[in-house]
């Protein structure tokens, strides 16, 4: 078999393989509060991956200024969206520098992690 | 990962004719951070993906000739943290003529990871196997080469320098050695190989620092990679001394693919002239294909240093 043919074949599999399902390391796209941002007190986190997520296997911490963890209800994946993990908070957040801590594992397994912070004025 | 042998042969080799380097490389992940893949400067980790095409163009090389090359390079995953790569690819020089580069092979074993510090490293071993290469890039011998790879993000920066924290570093550093010094008349020199790449991520600037709303700024990752490359022994008359390459650039980096495209600047005349353009087109094969293609054939790791975490 010559290396023309070669890398021609696995080009070909690449494509065909590609016009299939793909899956990935769920990155976060975008959040409310948005990272970074100041905010009145929020009644929930919402994160919005590149990927679906596994509520069940995901984890999301919030941690209030003073370093004490701030209590939150468990995750769910939004109605019709996969990849967006809606996380009550369950008591109105005083003014603050607060701290979000997620580690999402994807539908494909696989997991990412990642903070940011956002200000309740 | 592809070649360094390639990349020190292309480096020392831009005087022999051998032409521009023209490698693609791997993405990884740890902690927060991940290391998208570069063109020159092999990232740290192990992944399944393949590299299809890159692409370098380069207006003139040392002897002055035009020169194209086009290569691709898969990595299989045998353990989560040990990879093989295999590359290949053609060149096009004019003048000079046709050629496929010699079969290039990588173990490679990602042996730290310390997520809190977005810090890791692996260490590889390469092998450019001579009499693969044919036209203009037949006639070299083997080629070995123990390779270093590690890369550090800043994600661990105080808050209060939270601008910086989305900025990375990769380097690399490994020794070319041919299996025979003289092969076919021609002489092949031992080479000292090192390199690194400063990288800004935006991604990780939207998902850390303050959201971004546009969507394809938030994928853009700049970059700046630099590579270099010493003879230490054996090289002919007039090929001592160090060559290397500035190129600047970006990478768009999506859940299942970038592409990457960078400037090549030569440092000095005995690396090429002018500037040169390289560009990549690369597939996570771990994220396409998970439970087939881009999964490791056995799922348990071989050790890795954590910090202490798992």
């Amino acid at each position: 078999m010559t290396r023309v043919s070669t890398i021609t074949i696995a080009a070909s599999l690449v494509f065909i393989f590609a016009s299939g399902a793909a899956f990935a390391h769920a990155q976060l796209e975008k959040a409310t509060p948005a990272v970074g941002g100041t905010v009145a007190p929020p009644n929930e986190i919402r994160l919005e991956f590149s990927e679906g997520v596994e509520p069940k296997f995901t984890k999301v911490t919030l941690t209030a200024p003073g370093g004490a963890a701030a209590p939150l209800g468990a995750p769910t994946a939004e109605a019709g969206h996969q990849n967006v993990l809606i996380v009550p908070i369950a008591k109105s957040l005083a003014p603050g520098v607060y701290t979000v801590h997620w580690r999402a594992v994807s539908v494909d397994t696989h997991h990412t992690q990642g903070d940011f912070n956002f200000t309740v004025k | 990962m592809l070649s360094p042998p390639r990349w020190s042969l292309a480096l020392a080799g831009f005087c022999a004719g051998a032409g521009p380097l023209t490698p693609a490389f791997a993405h990884s992940v740890c902690g927060d951070r991940i290391f998208p893949a570069t063109l020159n400067i092999d990232d740290p980790g192990v992944n399944d993906e393949l590299a299809l095409p890159t692409v370098t163009w380069a207006p003139q090389n040392s002897d002055g000739a035009g020169e194209t090359d086009v290569v691709g390079a898969w990595t299989k995953t045998i353990f989560p943290n040990l990879g093989l790569s295999f590359a290949d690819g053609t060149s096009w020089q004019h003048p000079g003529g046709y050629g496929w580069f010699a079969l290039d092979t990588e173990l490679k074993y990602n042996f730290f990871c310390i997520p809190e510090h977005e810090f890791m490293g692996s260490v590889g071993f390469d092998v450019s196997w001579g009499g693969t290469g044919t036209g203009a890039q037949s006639g070299s011998p083997n080629f070995y080469a123990p390779v270093l790879d590690v890369g550090k993000g800043f994600g661990d920066l105080p808050r209060s320098l939270n601008l910086l924290r989305p900025f990375a570093i990769t380097a690399q550093i490994f020794t070319s050695t041919p299996g025979q010094a003289v092969w076919n008349g021609n002489q092949f020199a031992t080479t000292f190989n090192w390199g690194f790449t400063l990288q800004y991520s935006l991604p990780y600037f939207n998902a850390h620092v303050a959201g971004i709303d546009n969507d394809f700024i938030k994928h853009l990752v700049p970059i700046a990679e630099v590579a270099f490359s010493t003879a230490t022994a054996n090289a002919a008359p007039g090929t001592w001394g160090t060559t290397g390459t500035f190129q600047p650039g970006v990478i768009y980096l999506a859940d299942s693919w970038q592409i990457a495209l960078e400037a090549v600047i030569p440092i000095n005349g005995a690396s090429g002239h002018g500037v040169g353009v390289v560009g990549e087109l690369h597939f996570f094969f771990d994220d396409i294909f998970p439970n087939s293609l881009g999964k490791p054939i056995f799922a348990q790791s071989l050790p890795m240093f954590t910090g202490g975490r798992q």
